[in-house]
């Protein structure tokens, strides 16, 4: 029987920070044994510093990009984040995965794709962008909106500048309030969304962020004429297990680590409040 | 209760002066006693004296913030209120208090151990404890069932009440003779009845959670970063969390004995927090909560503190 | 079913695996058997309130794990009640369900669980109020206690292959007319509300501002959790020595502050209202909802062991009362 619990091994081969103030920091590993893991956008991976303890981690690569590595990105807030920020190049962590349920690609797929991040909450979503963009071909239009506190704190800078090269996706990015240096669009991300005024014809929204983020951006897509079953999120909870046993991780009857992360707003429909 | 006390209650509460009432009410055995908030006249009714209120009503104090409340208080719990106020969890302002006469609170597991029957019914007679069950009816003395804590009672009346109910209490105590029974022991002994009687704790809490001074945000048994005390049953963590929490206690406990009837396991707590009453007492000559402003012990320094423990 | 002298039966059963027995504090090794349902629930035989189950060390940047897979041994748990045998049936659901904890199942393998009819309900005892009852044919076997034998059945696989049921006398039909009045007698004996379909009103009555004042007494201490016997929650933490280390499951509890925190700080149940409903919900609502049953046998140990008096029952008439006057 395999043992759910046990955790595979991964080396750190590659990191960096990703905001000035170095608390967001990207991490890459590779599989001990040079496996390459298939996983969907949305899922997530328990990472464990031995010593310290397990958290989840959305998984930010995109399994359809090149070589073998996974990457995260991880807030320093915490025993774990510290202690994966700590970690050094050629050391050793458990990883557990993939876990959850992933974004329903199969649904996205010949639809529009309205993306909207909060914070450091791009990670999936930035597997999500990767993978469609690797297709681009199977998706109509792509619009990002992507907003965070202050410049600094926006993460995956130097793809977005690549990203916009392209020319077939829609970037936009803003910070909260005016800042030195910055010469981009300044606003909330709910009232940019409100600004920019995505279609819904065709359209599969993702909204992933801080709570506050998601409470004022949702009635803005509803307004725009987004159905609740085709906006989606990607739910942050405490986990333990990451496989629905411990039971912490629930709404409602459902557990964020088993039949999530990523629901439909149908979905979760009575649960906002709790969230 | 006392028909004044009704009366009077009732008028607060129609003109507005009170929204409500904190009280314990009475149950049946086997059902236990609880608190209740009554916000109308009719609620009153509900509200009972009882050598079975076990709990500190200050600890529902919290669930109750910015609304004008009129509470039942004994001397424990009307100190466990001076002391949140002085640590400022709480506007005294806000709390109408009624001292009442306390007759001290029985411990259902020592009823037991002298009822070796299926109990079926428990009343309450002048200070008599009547049980009736299958192995017949018999009156136990309610000297004899009394809780551990209030063998120790340093206070059972309410002088910094706003209105006190007349009655006949128990006498304050504070001979810690159990305590002095444990210290005569040598230490090897001493970590034997410490270790058989807290290796039972299967760290629910519920000592914690029951105490009126127990209120942190975070408690340091929860905190993980870094991890003062460890998970699990081995005796050092539970050593660790009984021991770290009566340091916590010092000079802030008011001996309601709340800890050891809520315990599951029946543990005897107030071994621990009879000793840390006799340690300030001496050290100090200091007793908690006497005042809503009298500071706690351990947070502050007066000139003439001894200091014998500075090498 | 099979009519058994009460020490053949025992002899018989202590050859598969030690026996454990029903008490007044819990199941104990070389015990009578006590009269009622013990205060501590079986849970600990299948899942322990401490379990280590990785060692790892870190010789340089490198990691090897260990599983830590104990040699269980066979035992028997004699004379659980159907509420208790109950239970055990539930927690399997949560932890044999995909994908299945190794654990777990080694330790469910090694028990033969050995039901007794319920003949001696305990004060708050509920187990009718929710369609079951105390003769509920449940675990491995099935036994009713008469004077001098037991009247038992095998129910499952395991059940058969424990004891050689042949060599035993059948019961006769005087027996199974014997077992029926005890069973009606009891189940008539048991206050009974009526909670079968309290789900449908829990689901309706979530946002109600009533649970504020049902919760007002809990303070949200955990002895609930503990003593209820199908309560399985558990925490995982890493213990950290020198240069190798254990992971470790404990037991936790919905009731604890902590318990859903997040490392952001945001908890979605920092009120200590929403951490009870939840608690409440999850028992009658969300477990049926995953699995068809009520995750609450009606064994009333939550309100024995309720320091501040806190029932169930009362808080489930409650609702049912709001709800019939919508």
């Amino acid at each position: 029987m395999i043992n759910p619990y046990k955790a595979e091994v991964a080396t750190l081969v590659r990191n960096n920070f990703e905001s000035d103030d170095r608390a967001i920091k990207t991490i890459y590993l590779e599989f001990e044994n040079g496996k390459k893991m298939e996983y969907i956008p949305g899922q997530f991976c328990e990472l464990s510093v031995f010593g310290k303890g397990e958290a989840p981690f959305g998984i930010a690569s995109s399994p359809t990009e090149e070589g073998k590595v996974l990457e995260f990105t991880a807030n320093r807030a915490g025993l774990v984040t510290k202690a994966l920020h700590e970690t050094e190049i050629g050391e050793e962590i458990g990883i557990r995965g993939p876990l959850g349920n992933g974004f329903p690609i199969s649904k996205f797929t010949h639809h529009n794709l309205v993306i909207i991040g909060g914070g450091f909450a791009f990670t999936t979503l930035r597997s999500l962008l990767v993978f469609a963009l690797h297709n681009r071909s199977d998706f109509g239009n792509i619009e990002v909106i992507y907003g965070a506190r202050e410049p600094g704190l926006l993460i995956y800078k130097n793809e977005f500048k690549k990203w916009r090269e392209r020319g077939d996706v829609n970037i936009y990015l803003t910070v909260d309030k005016e800042f030195p240096g910055w010469k981009g669009r300044v606003g909330f991300v709910p009232q940019v969304v409100g600004e920019i005024a995505p279609s819904e014809k065709d359209a599969y929204a993702v909204i992933c962020g801080p709570p506050v983020m998601i409470n004022f951006t949702l009635p803005v897509m509803l307004k725009l004429g987004f159905a609740r079953d085709k906006i989606y999120t990607s739910l942050e909870k405490r986990m333990k297990c990451g496989i629905g046993k411990c039971g912490r991780c629930n709404i409602w009857s459902k557990y964020v680590c088993k039949d999530g992360p990523v629901f439909s707003f149908a979905e979760i429909e009575e649960l906002a409040e709790e969230h | 209760m006392d028909k004044k006390i009704i009366e009077l209650l009732k008028e607060k509460l129609e003109n507005g002066e009170i929204e409500g009432v904190l009280g314990f009410e009475r149950k049946q055995y086997p059902e236990k006693n609880g608190v209740i908030f009554v916000n109308h006249s009719e609620g009153l009714k509900r509200i009972a004296d009882s050598l079975f209120n076990t709990l500190n009503i200050a600890t529902y104090l919290g669930k109750l913030k910015g609304k004008k409340v009129a509470v039942l208080v004994r001397g424990c719990e009307e100190r466990a209120i001076n002391m949140l106020s002085v640590e400022n969890q709480l506007n005294r302002e806000e709390f109408f208090l009624i001292g009442l006469p306390c007759q001290g609170i029985v411990n259902i597991r020592k009823v037991k151990s002298l009822y070796k029957g299926e109990i079926k019914n428990i009343e309450e007679k002048d200070r008599l404890i009547i049980v009736e069950g299958d192995k017949g009816k018999i009156e136990i003395s309610v000297s004899k069932v009394l809780s551990n804590s209030c063998l120790d009672c340093q206070r059972p009346t309410s002088p910094t009440a706003d209105i006190n109910i007349e009655g006949d209490t128990i006498s304050p105590d504070a001979d810690f003779l159990k305590v002095k029974e444990i210290e005569s022991l040598s230490f090897p002994d001493r970590w034997e009845m410490f270790k058989n009687e807290f290796e039972l704790c299967i760290r629910c809490y519920s000592c914690r959670e029951v105490c009126p001074l127990c209120y942190c945000e975070t408690c340091f048994v929860d905190s993980s970063d870094p991890q003062w005390v460890e998970p699990g049953k081995d005796v050092s963590d539970i050593a660790s969390f009984h021991l770290i929490r009566m340091l916590h206690m010092a000079g802030r406990c008011v001996g309601c004995g709340a800890c050891e009837i809520a315990c599951p396991e029946g543990i005897k707590l107030s071994y621990l927090t009879s000793k840390i009453a006799k340690d300030v007492k001496e050290a100090f000559n200091y007793e908690s909560g006497l005042t809503a402003t009298q500071k706690p012990a351990l947070s502050e320094f007066k000139q003439n503190d001894k200091g014998e423990f500075i090498l | 079913m099979k009519k058994i002298p009460k020490a053949e039966f025992i002899k018989e059963l202590s050859k598969w695996g030690k026996i454990f027995f029903r008490t007044d504090e819990g199941f104990l090794e070389n015990n009578e058997l006590s009269n009622r349902r013990p205060s501590k629930p079986p849970k600990k035989f299948v899942i322990p309130q401490e379990e280590i189950y990785l060692l790892f060390y870190r010789p340089e940047q490198k990691i090897v794990q260990k599983e830590i897979f104990r040699k269980e041994e066979k035992k028997v748990i004699f004379g659980l009640y159907p509420c208790d045998a109950k239970s055990i049936e539930l927690i399997d659901l949560n932890f044999l369900k995909d994908p299945k904890d190794p654990y777990y199942v080694k330790r469910r393998e090694s028990l033969l669980l050995v039901t007794e009819a319920c003949t001696h309900p305990s004060t708050h005892c509920f187990c009718t109020s929710l369609g079951d009852s105390p003769f509920d044919r449940r675990g491995d076997i099935f036994a009713f206690g008469m004077k001098d034998y037991y009247l038992a059945e095998p129910l499952s696989d395991r059940g058969r292959e424990a004891i050689l049921w042949d060599k035993f006398a059948n019961a006769t039909e005087d027996d199974g007319k014997l077992l029926e009045k005890a069973k009606k007698e009891i189940e008539k004996s048991l206050e009974q509300f009526d909670f079968k379909n309290i789900h449908k009103i829990l689901y309706q009555k979530y946002k109600d501002k009533i649970w504020d004042e049902l919760a007002f007494k809990c303070v949200n201490c955990g002895a609930c959790t503990f003593y209820c016997p199908t309560c399985y929650c558990f925490d995982v933490q890493d213990v950290e020595r020198t240069n190798w280390g254990y992971r470790e499951r404990v037991w936790d509890s919905c009731m604890f502050t902590i318990y859903s925190l997040e490392t952001s700080g945001h908890n979605p149940r920092s009120a200590k209202m929403t951490r009870l409903r939840n608690r409440v919900m999850h028992k009658f609502a969300y477990y049926q909802t995953s699995y068809g049953e009520y995750g609450c046998v009606g064994c009333g140990r939550c309100i024995d062991i309720c320091p501040v008096g806190f029932d169930i029952r009362e808080t489930l008439k409650t609702l049912k009362l709001e709800a019939g006057h919508d």
